[in-house]
């Protein structure tokens, strides 16, 4: 109905029909931004919950794990065994617990005291010598994440007792024995193991889906609630104008939370950037675009706001944070569901932000990823558009 | 418009309903709720397609050349529909600038329209704080700002006072003698007498149309020989109702006839 045009005829016509449409354009532009600024509700989401999420992710939150109290069964009273747990004793990721047997050990371990038990047995010295020493490490599996984590730091603190030793030249066979050396595990692009490296910058990824895909998402059909979208259809202004002048302001706010990211990711949080700050700023853009599309295109096709917020934080937030790649890792997920990652446009900027972020530009990255952005963008602005004409008439 | 219908599924909300309206009149469309009335609106208004029929509003085809249709009517909804966190000045200016309309022009028509509808003192106040009357207002001036040659009124008058109910008529019948077309729906009877034109409603179809006068002579029986508009409302909706019920349920579709006739 809003689409057919509004002069037809000569060319004068037609360029004063232009510059009325970019009049209403502009008109549509400022209402809608006074609307956000004083809708509390934009601020909350677009500024106060941004600035949460970087604290609470950069500060509080953390993959790693720190201080982890251990009990170190010592049944071994010889010098050796006294190096390693002086060894791991400084170590930051422990808090060793010495016992002399393993039924206290145990014990706390039932009680939730410690995760884990470190065991060096009685004929740890003995065997050392011998070159075939045995460090046994039981960890708490209740939370698999973390014992993982807490097993390969334990192996990491023996191995790293180990090959001291050797390069001491003490007990030659030791390094050998202790295989853990051997399976030293490494991480590429975060070699210190911190975990906010990827969590800083998988935050742009949070923080632009809530701006565009849970704010516009409320947009439109706080129009269609209001009855004000009515009295927008009896003016002259064609149903793509409404979407640009709903479009713009919640772009600049995106463009904002951006900037508010990447500059505490930077001198917070000293996270590196090793690409280029103007193929971060694209790809942000791009994942905005289809954000707003979603979030838009939702909202024109359920006219209500409760329904269109939850709808959007079902297939927009609740995507970004876990099936992304950004805290999950999406290759140890079930084929199915890695599949359906593919259609996830968060998926494509995680990848996008993390190659930028901590590896460089690398283009057999980058240019996959933006064109499937790009080809989103696209789609969504198309299909956004034809909702709203279709539910006009 | 000729023969309009709107179907929603297998309900007929406007069933062949046809009215013609001249320039600078008030046409009233009166009928209980439910009747059609809203419907019609909206689609005289561009905001519904209609199922069938032909519809022209201000010599446009609302179906070919909506945008052109557009600039040329106001639109008052019946539940206030302007923005609510926007102030009485923000809103006139939004709406001007919707219409296209700039610089002095648009300052010329949004300070007439805070004298015509006297919110001059409420230029900062938000709309959703605005008393009742004085919303009905602005959703007027804003309807009006880019003046248009017919201005649509759904249901304006319901939950004003009397006062403000004599205060909005004034207003509506000098928009008229300006020249502007008035098409109002209402469910108050004794307003159809502002009216030059009505036409009566019900289940979708017009039952009765012309001057007041003729409608009301229409509604004249032994019982009531000097028959208020309501009083003629009333017999002449019964009268169709009990003939859609009845055998003679021709007898709506004929009135329609006779009275465009």
């Amino acid at each position: 109905m809003s689409d057919a045009a509004p002069h037809g005829g000569t060319g004068a016509s037609a360029a004063q029909g232009r510059w009325s449409k970019w009049r209403r354009v502009r008109a549509l532009v400022r209402k809608e931004t006074r609307q956000m600024v004083r809708d509390p509700s934009s601020i909350g989401m677009g500024v106060v919950l941004p600035l949460i999420l970087i604290l609470l992710f950069g500060f509080g939150l953390s993959l790693d794990v720190r201080n982890v109290p251990v009990a170190v069964v010592v049944q071994d009273p010889s010098a050796d065994a006294v190096g390693l747990v002086s060894s791991l004793q400084l170590s930051p990721y422990f808090q060793p617990q010495i016992v002399h047997a393993m039924p206290p050990a145990q014990r706390l371990l039932r009680a939730g005291r410690v995760k884990g038990i470190v065991n060096i047995p009685s004929d740890f010295s003995r065997r050392l010598a011998a070159g075939n020493a045995q460090v046994q490490v039981l960890v708490d599996g209740s939370d698999a994440n973390s014992a993982r984590i807490i097993e390969g730091y334990a192996q990491g603190a023996v191995g790293v007792w180990a090959a001291r030793q050797s390069a001491e030249g003490r007990s030659g066979g030791a390094a050998a024995a202790a295989g853990p050396v051997n399976v030293r595990s490494r991480v590429w692009f975060n070699e210190a193991g911190e975990s906010r490296y990827f969590l800083v910058p998988g935050l742009l990824v949070l923080v632009m889906t809530l701006i565009g895909g849970m704010l516009t998402a409320m947009v439109m059909a706080r129009e269609w609630e209001h009855g004000t979208l009515e009295a927008l259809f009896v003016t002259p202004v064609r149903s793509d104008e409404i979407l640009l002048g709903k479009t713009l302001p919640y772009f600049v706010l995106a463009l904002v939370g951006l900037a508010l990211c990447v500059l505490s990711a930077e001198f917070l949080f000293d996270v590196p950037l090793r690409g280029s700050l103007w193929v971060l700023f694209g790809a942000s853009m791009l994942y905005t675009l289809v954000a707003l599309g979603t979030g838009l295109l939702i909202s024109s096709a359920v006219k209500n706001q409760l329904v269109a917020s939850q709808l959007a934080a079902l297939a927009t937030f609740m995507p970004a944070l876990m099936l992304s790649g950004f805290l999950f890792d999406l290759r140890s997920m079930p084929t199915a569901i890695r599949l359906i990652t593919y259609l996830l446009p968060a998926r494509y900027y995680v990848a996008l932000l993390q190659s930028v972020f901590l590896a460089g530009n690398v283009w057999s990255v980058i240019v996959p990823d933006t064109l499937v952005l790009a080809l989103m963008a696209a789609v969504l602005a198309l299909g956004s558009r034809a909702v709203t004409r279709k539910s006009l008439v | 418009m000729q023969r309009l219908v709107k179907r929603f599924g297998a309900f007929v909300a406007v069933d062949h309903v046809s009215f013609e309206v001249q320039r600078g009149e008030i046409f009233g469309l009166l009928g209980p709720n439910g009747a059609g009335k809203t419907t019609t609106f909206r689609m005289l208004c561009g905001l519904l397609t209609p199922s069938g029929g032909e519809l022209r509003v201000a010599g446009a085809d609302v179906r070919s050349a909506p945008a052109s249709a557009r600039e040329r009517l106001g639109y008052v909804a019946q539940k206030f529909s302007l923005y609510g966190p926007l102030s009485v000045g923000e809103n006139l200016d939004f709406f001007a600038g919707a219409y296209g309309l700039r610089g002095a022009g648009k300052r010329e028509r949004i300070s007439w329209a805070l004298e015509q509808f006297e919110l001059g003192a409420y230029v900062q106040a938000m709309s959703a704080q605005l008393p009742g009357g004085y919303k009905q207002r602005l959703a007027m001036a804003a309807a009006l700002l880019h003046e248009p040659e017919i201005l649509f009124l759904d249901e304006p008058t319901s939950g004003t006072d009397p006062l403000a109910r004599r205060a909005f008529w004034h207003r509506i019948t000098a928009l008229a003698e300006q020249g502007v077309t008035i098409i109002i729906t209402t469910h108050f009877m004794q307003e159809a007498e502002y009216c030059d034109h009505v036409a009566i409603m019900d289940a979708g179809q017009v039952l009765a149309q012309g001057s007041p006068a003729q409608i009301r002579a229409r509604g004249r029986s032994d019982s009531t020989p000097e028959p208020g508009m309501e009083d003629a409302f009333i017999a002449i909706v019964e009268q169709a109702r009990r003939g859609a019920g009845g055998a003679s349920g021709a007898s709506g579709v004929g009135k329609v006839a006779e009275a465009a006739a």
